[in-house]
């Protein structure tokens, strides 16, 4: 068995986003709504997100594997 | 356990029932996320206040970007938390129910699927790949290369001014059109060819350099589905990917939990 942890790598927040928002199994629940065009919400995010990503860069990277993601602001 | 006054149940993900979803945070510090059992499965749940994730306030919170981003941290935290040692089968973002009684009836309606997705994503992860290019340095390699281009333009060189400026337009337009089918055939091979090491592939959408914040232009976003034993066997082929080409940067994240394989049968894709 090798050692999965190990392997790991950065990812950025983007790719976060992308899979949160855009993919993940849709099951419609009682009061779920629908994060119907996100393009959109990436496109007002882009600004926000470079700036973060350049923060993010010069502390060494979000490490999501820990799961200790830094709560971002 | 009945629809409590302003809560919803937020869930984040399916596991097996053999999994202990430990009293870790979700999406907020109060609450922590817990399992809702059905059978040989669960959810993974944590009570939300309906003032922030009720369905008419929801789509107004989603525009705060740092709201928004937060959440989806705590979202993606958490399946990462049991994905590191488990098969978890994530939601969407914004997943919600009334009560647990309402989550117990979406585990007794879609259960079979999803002990059918367990069976395909059990000791398997998602690997994420894409690949940049400098469009301008593709462009130079094959203005290099290409021996007929080198003719061509040395033939131009021979013309007077007038016919000159005309061949070499037409030459300029060539030279687009072979660079386009470069990046088209490059995608696709780096694409294949990475499909080896893994159970299944997907093609995702390319994201814009306004998306990525980067100049550079994306010419491959893919998604792998591989064995936990065949990984080390991706990597280092993505590695030497990466000293392949001059003009192109190849990035590999991972692992993720298996966002983009929800779907019980393999599908074949293309580029």
């Amino acid at each position: 068995m090798f050692d999965r942890a190990a392997q790991a790598k950065e990812v950025t927040l983007l790719e976060v986003l992308d899979r949160v928002l855009d993919k993940g199994v849709v099951i419609s629940g009682d009061l779920t709504i629908s994060v119907a065009d996100v393009d959109l919400i990436f496109l007002g995010l882009k600004l926000m997100l470079a700036s973060v990503e350049r923060a993010e860069a010069m502390h060494g990277g979000l490490d999501t594997r820990t799961a200790q993601v830094p709560s971002i602001v | 356990m009945n629809r409590d006054d302003g809560v919803a149940y937020y869930v984040y993900g399916i596991t097996s029932s053999m999994v202990g979803w430990a009293a870790m945070d979700g999406m907020e510090s109060q609450e922590p996320v817990y399992a809702i059992p059905l059978k040989k499965i669960q959810a993974g749940v944590s009570r939300v206040p309906l003032e922030s994730f009720g369905p008419t306030v929801l789509p107004s919170k989603i525009q705060d970007a740092t709201w928004l981003q937060e959440k989806v941290l705590a979202h993606e935290r958490v399946i990462r938390t049991i994905f590191a040692d488990h098969t978890i089968i994530p939601m969407k973002f914004g997943t919600l129910f009334e009560s647990e009684e309402r989550v117990q009836a979406m585990l007794v309606e879609h259960y079979a699927e999803f002990l059918e997705l367990f069976g395909k994503l059990d000791g398997k992860e998602e690997w994420g790949v894409k690949i940049f290019t400098d469009r301008r340095l593709l462009r130079e390699e094959i203005q290099e290369n290409d021996a007929a281009i080198k003719r061509r333009r040395a033939e131009i060189a021979q013309k007077g001014a007038g016919a000159a400026y005309l061949l070499q337009q037409k030459l300029n337009d060539e030279i687009a059109v072979r660079v386009e089918q470069a990046i088209v055939d490059y995608a696709q091979r780096a694409y294949t060819r990475l499909l080896s090491w893994a159970v299944e592939g997907r093609v995702l959408r390319l994201l814009t350099p306004e998306m990525t914040g980067r100049p550079e232009e994306m010419i491959l976003h893919a998604a792998y589905l591989v064995e936990w034993e065949r990984v080390p066997l991706l990597l280092v082929d993505v590695e030497s990917l990466k000293a392949e080409h001059s003009w192109w940067q190849v990035e590999c994240t991972g692992p993720w939990a298996p966002y983009n394989f929800l779907t019980a049968r393999a599908e074949a894709q293309n580029v």
